[in-house]
């Protein structure tokens, strides 16, 4: 009756015993042929782009929030969604039913203290009613029971959301509403990932105000801060040559707020790109030579050597500031693992942000200016 | 050639004078190594087949949930109760026949499987990101997409082809082109399991959108806090029944008991086995006195001839030990089909029918060969250490000899049984029953030369003519070479009249009780619609149709599960009760009492009238109990209600189980056939065999499963009794070559050889005939170790003590064949002896 998980589990864990780089993560890293492509000009329509869009490999409904309690501890709540085709359609043979569906959902959500980083993930079959996304008649995204759920009536269906999820020893319920309007990367939302053609299509909405409340290990605490919200599609994400990425969201006390990211390659030299966004709301976006992303202080953790502090740099926009992370440690042990964490700035400009970084581990040897 | 170079070379030259010795010994020590060996690679094996076992349940037994008539559900309930934040994993699980072959398929959601998810979605992912094009169909992805991988054990991949799983979809199922693209041996895979992702296993059962249960993630929050009480959970719209974790069989537990009891005959082989070697050893040294002496004489040291003596064992227990592995290797793979039978039988533990040669235990065997052969060699190697060069003149007699070693046996005997005894109390539990009963079978061995000695000088006494006197006085002398021999036999035959005066015993009670307890004639389950039912009731020949049912409730936080029957003579008529009060039956159905099964009685030890609280959905209940019935096989604890009385307390509870009574047979009317029911109602409505069953093939199936339990115990027992042949055997061979001396002067006083020759035969069967005549009692009194004590422990249940005389006195014809197989060749040796080698004998005697 209950058999055969463990033995899964060993079968599964045998074959996972090497470690998921970035390259490897939903095979982001391989060839793209057979699934949807990535190409410039296409025109976003909303709210129906706030669902899932097929044909595409990989999709991900992602947010970060830097809050703080009365009491002015800060906190950082993550909540991601990921929908993964397994094989492209035309690899599908024709047998129906909901197990045969060719989409899998993955759930990562996390909770990071100054002390503590609490990471959870689920996971659940394409059409079986565990997970989805729907755009109308309301936008909502869920798996299990953590979702994402609009909780306004009209024609951005992202205006206001309520998200939760639960973990071991977390759970969080916040509501977030839209204070600017959503932002297109790239050009025009088509964001590309290497000299290549490699590419997503890539918007966001950068500016969220949230209020809510958070549990650690059974104690509520009453929260409010920012928070950003990332859409991104691509059937391609990655060049073969490129390890890895260092992305950034930074919101600014005056308002304004940036995304910027860094595509290692160690063959071709790193790639990087970004948009700032002015307070008033209007998105430029920053050319390759724009950005100087250094790493300043690594950190050695149980898995994994990380660059933990950083200074990030785009001169055209008068960005200088240097992060420091509220929890160094904030590596996601995951299946798929990575480091994943709220940052604070200081610098010519205060503010906050979240930073990501995959594709590190024990053997990462630091470059690019910061300390080996 | 050092010191011991040359001990040795001497040592060795016996043995080609004395091959037939040499041949003995390695039989002794190869027979008792071959089935201790043979029991040690079953229970290893068995071992590996729970620990695979194991891990497939994840190492820890998981709470699930389920229909309350345990049928297939909606599957929506699983998303239902994600969305709710319970971790649960949708399961399908049934059998089907690919081949003639009967397979489990268990169908699993590994994104979702307790623990396993997460690590196999993850590879899944990056699988398929590997794929040429998506075509290819390896890893997870291949398992969790059309065309499905299968999992097997390897033995199964090996046999089963793709085309015939894609052979036994059901027809709606095999359209749109195969559905599976292959087998994958995994090891780990219990035997005739089939895993495979539960959109597959779907279709193959026919079970579209349909789970079987809910698995329960260890890590789950939402039902920890609701185990207590909340037997029912609502969703989408599915009843569903939570069953705890614990709610299981402790197969390990049981089956130890299986084990234990193997590995109590293997050493009783080997204990066996050892008093051949010892006897042949101790012969030997005998033989070879003069040499030691000699050796001695020469300048070789004590040190040098022990160690040369204790080389020349080892060397033979190496040897031997091989051979006695290999043997043993056979042994188990002859019996192993019967022990994988029994273990599926009696626990439903799947063991594979295929052993492999293990490291471990042929080391295992070749070790304990050789420790046992020292062991068995201690007494002649201490002879050999305290053997002094001018040692000649003392010479002790046997007769003295032995009666010092009798002595010693008595005083022996007694201190083994009491303290077997004690230890055995002192331990408890089946070890200590187990050690108990092996230390008074010991202690009855060692008492046994005393006790022959006694009945040989009396019936001496009580001799009137010359011969007769000579016989007993013979026989008397001959008890100190035989003793051993005798001993081994002793034991064998209490062994086996203990086992097969258990096993009658639990065969006469099973049957009885099984005719009695299955009193329907047709049994019918998934039968929701009731389709099937309307159809029987307007049958001729069915009489009434008897819902029943099962319902889950606690007793003491222990599961109980509860029968709920309709009153019926059914039942009232012949369902065993141990013990009852007046009018129980009438409690029970008037809802005011209810029945335990034994295991809960005596476990529990409740007495009769006793009031017990158990906990149900709708809170704590009170229960009077007016009876206990025997429910042999159940591992559970059990208690029978009224159905009514249940449906009032259990909410949603169906009796959806029926038992159909068919009319009674009129006279010019052809008698109703349950077995044509069956076949008719199978025909019309395709259930299947598990659906609906005839009283008697039902019978038959549970006898068979029954009589395939004592299989290995009755062959063990078989073959101890075997080697115990061959020491007797070896005993009278080692005589043989000294019985001349002792005839040839009765042949000079005229008696002739024929009546030597007869008379020498006549007295080994007598002795075995006084050994299986004292291996009775003692037999029987295994016998009640193993039902009132191990079998209790091991199973729960007490059976009653039956005895079987027709068994002993073919078990005492047995002996007695045995001992005349024995002998026949000094029989033939005396009865041929040319009259030249009597007179020489005698002479040269004198």
């Amino acid at each position: 009756m209950t058999k055969a998980f463990g033995l899964l589990f060993a079968i599964v864990l045998l074959s996972a015993a090497d470690s998921v780089r970035a390259q490897g993560v939903f095979g982001l890293g391989d060839a793209g042929e057979g699934y949807a492509l990535v190409t410039p000009g296409r025109e976003f329509d909303f709210p129906a782009d706030h669902g899932a869009h097929d044909g595409y490999r990989i999709e991900w409904w992602y947010v970060t929030a830097n809050l703080a309690d009365d009491a002015g501890n800060r906190y950082g709540v993550q909540w991601t969604l990921f929908r993964v085709m397994m094989r492209p359609p035309d690899g599908q043979v024709d047998i129906a039913g909901p197990w045969a569906s060719p989409w899998l959902f993955i759930g990562h959500a996390a909770l990071t203290t100054a002390r503590e980083h609490l990471a959870a993930e689920r996971f659940a079959r394409g059409d079986v009613g565990q997970a989805g996304v729907a755009a109308a008649p309301a936008f909502e995204a869920w798996i299990d029971d953590w979702r994402m759920r609009s909780t306004t009536v009209g024609s951005d269906g992202l205006a206001g959301v309520e998200l939760e999820a639960a973990g071991d020893g977390f759970s969080y319920h916040l509501d977030l509403g839209a204070h600017g309007p959503l932002v297109l990367h790239g050009d025009s939302g088509f964001s590309r990932k290497s000299s290549g053609a490699q590419a997503s299509y890539y918007y966001s909405q950068p500016s969220f105000r949230a209020t809510g409340d958070i549990v650690i290990d059974g104690e509520r605490h009453a929260v409010s801060g920012t928070a950003w919200m990332d859409r991104e599609w691509s059937s391609q994400l990655l060049a073969r040559t490129q390890t890895g990425w260092d992305w950034f969201s930074l919101s600014f006390a005056d308002g304004a707020r940036a995304m910027m990211f860094r595509l290692r390659d160690a063959t071709r030299g790193d790639y990087l790109s970004g948009t700032y966004v002015t307070p008033a709301g209007e998105a430029h976006a920053l050319a390759p030579g724009d950005i100087i992303l250094t790493p300043v202080k690594w950190k050695k953790l149980d898995a994994a050597r990380v660059p933990v502090e950083w200074r990030v740099q785009a001169p055209s926009v008068g960005i200088d500031v240097r992060t420091t992370p509220l929890n160094p440690d904030s590596w996601m042990d995951l299946q798929f693992p990575y480091w994943e964490g709220p940052i604070k700035l200081a610098g010519d400009r205060a503010g906050v942000g979240y930073l990501e970084m995959t594709g590190y581990d024990a053997s990462t040897v630091g470059r690019g200016g910061g300390r080996p | 050639m050092n010191g011991i170079g040359v001990v040795l070379a001497t040592l060795l030259s016996h043995w080609r004078r004395s091959p037939w010795q040499a041949a003995l010994l390695i039989t002794g020590l190869a027979s008792a190594t071959a089935l201790l060996s043979g029991v040690l690679a079953l229970n290893h094996h068995a071992r590996i087949n729970y620990d695979v076992a194991a891990r497939q349940i994840g190492g820890v037994a998981l709470g699930r949930l389920e229909a309350p008539s345990s049928a297939p559900f909606s599957q929506a309930a699983f998303a239902d109760l994600r969305r709710r934040g319970a971790r649960v994993s949708p399961v399908v699980e049934g059998r089907i026949s690919i081949d003639g072959s009967a397979f489990v398929i268990l169908g699993v959601d590994i994104a979702t499987a307790p623990r396993g998810g997460a690590a196999g979605i993850g590879n899944g992912a990056r699988f398929g990101g590997a794929e040429d094009g998506g075509q290819a169909n390896t890893g997870v992805v291949g398992f969790l997409m059309p065309p499905y991988s299968v999992l097997a054990a390897p033995e199964v991949a090996g046999r089963l082809s793709v085309g015939a799983l894609n052979g036994a979809l059901p027809g709606a199922a095999a359209e749109g082109g195969p559905l599976f693209a292959q087998v994958l041996p995994q090891a780990g895979v219990a035997a005739r399991t089939l895993i495979m992702d539960i959109g597959a296993a779907q279709r193959l059962l026919d079970l579209p959108g349909m789970a079987t249960s809910l698995i329960i993630d260890p890590d789950d929050r939402f039902f920890s806090d609701k185990a207590s009480g909340d037997f029912l959970i609502e969703a989408d719209g599915e009843r569903l029944r939570y069953v705890d974790a614990a709610d299981g069989v402790d197969a390990g537990r049981l089956s130890g008991s299986f084990h234990l009891n193997l590995t109590a005959f293997g050493l009783l082989a080997f204990f066996v086995g050892l008093l051949i070697v010892h006897s042949v050893i101790a012969l030997s040294f005998e033989h070879r006195k003069g040499m030691f002496r000699a050796m001695r004489a020469c300048g070789v040291t004590t040190l040098e001839a022990v160690a040369g003596f204790a080389v020349e064992v080892a060397a033979f227990a190496l040897g031997a030990g091989t051979l006695g592995v290999a043997l043993g290797f056979l042994v188990a793979n002859a019996i192993l089909p019967g022990v994988a039978m029994t273990l599926e039988g009696l626990y439903g533990e799947q063991v594979s029918r295929t052993l492999d040669v293990r490291p471990e235990w042929v080391v295992a065997g070749l070790v304990v060969c050789l420790a046992g052969a020292l062991l068995a060699a201690a007494a002649s190697l201490v002879r050999l250490a305290r053997l002094g060069v001018t040692d000649i003149a003392r010479r002790e007699t046997s007769a003295d000899r032995f009666m010092k070693a009798m002595h010693r046996s008595i005083a022996l005997a007694a201190f083994v049984g009491a303290g077997g005894a004690a230890a055995g109390v002192a331990a408890g539990g089946l070890v200590g029953g187990f050690a108990a009963m092996g230390a008074l079978l010991l202690a009855a061995a060692l008492l046994l030369p005393a006790a022959l000695a006694i009945i040989v000088d009396v019936s001496r006494r009580c001799a009137t003519s010359p011969m007769t006197t000579w016989f007993w006085a013979d026989a008397r002398q001959q008890l100190p070479a035989m003793a051993l021999a005798l001993q081994a036999l002793l034991i064998a035959l209490s062994a086996n009249i203990g086992v097969s005066t258990m096993v009658n015993g639990f065969r006469d009670t099973f049957v009885d009780w099984i005719d009695q307890r299955l009193a329907g004639d047709v049994f019918l389950r998934n039968d929701p619609t009731g389709e099937v039912r309307g159809w029987l009731a307007a049958r001729g020949e069915v009489d009434r149709l008897l819902p029943f049912g099962f319902a889950e409730a606690r007793l003491e936080g222990d599961p109980l599960r509860v029968l709920a029957f309709t009153d019926d003579e059914t039942y009232t008529d012949h369902w065993p009760l141990v013990a009852s009060l007046p009018d129980a039956w009438g409690r029970v159905a008037r809802g005011e009492a209810a029945l335990v099964n034994e295991q809960a009685y005596r476990r529990r030890e409740l007495r009769l009238g006793d009031r017990i609280s158990i906990s149900t959905p709708s809170g704590e209940l009170t229960l009077d109990i007016a009876g206990a019935y025997s429910d042999y096989g159940n591992p559970r604890e059990e208690a029978m209600a009224n159905v009514d009385w249940v449906r009032s307390h259990w909410p949603g509870f169906e009796a959806d189980l029926f038992q159909v009574v068919m009319t009674e047979p009129t006279p010019g009317v052809p008698a109703p056939d349950p077995a044509a029911l069956v076949a008719a109602a199978r025909e019309r409505f395709a259930l299947s065999a598990d659906d609906m069953i005839d009283q008697s093939a039902l019978k038959a199936f549970s006898i068979s499963i029954f009589e395939r339990t004592f299989i290995v115990t009755d062959a063990l027992s078989v073959l101890t009794l075997i080697v115990s042949g061959i020491a007797l055997f070896t005993a009278l061979s080692a005589l043989s070559a000294a019985r001349l001396s002792q005839l040839a002067p009765l042949w000079a006083l005229g008696v002739r050889r024929g009546a030597l020759a007869s008379l020498d035969f006549l007295k080994t069967l007598t002795l075995a005939f006084l050994t299986a005549l004292a291996a009775i009692p003692l037999g029987v009194f295994v016998a009640w170790m193993l039902v009132a004590v191990i079998n209790v422990e091991a199973f729960g249940w007490r059976l009653p003590l039956y005895m079987y005389p027709l068994t002993w006195a073919r078990l005492i014809a047995i002996a007695v064949a045995i001992a005349a197989l024995a002998s026949i060749p000094t029989f033939v040796m005396l009865r041929t002896a040319s009259s030249a080698t009597m007179l020489r004998t005698f002479a040269s005697e004198k």
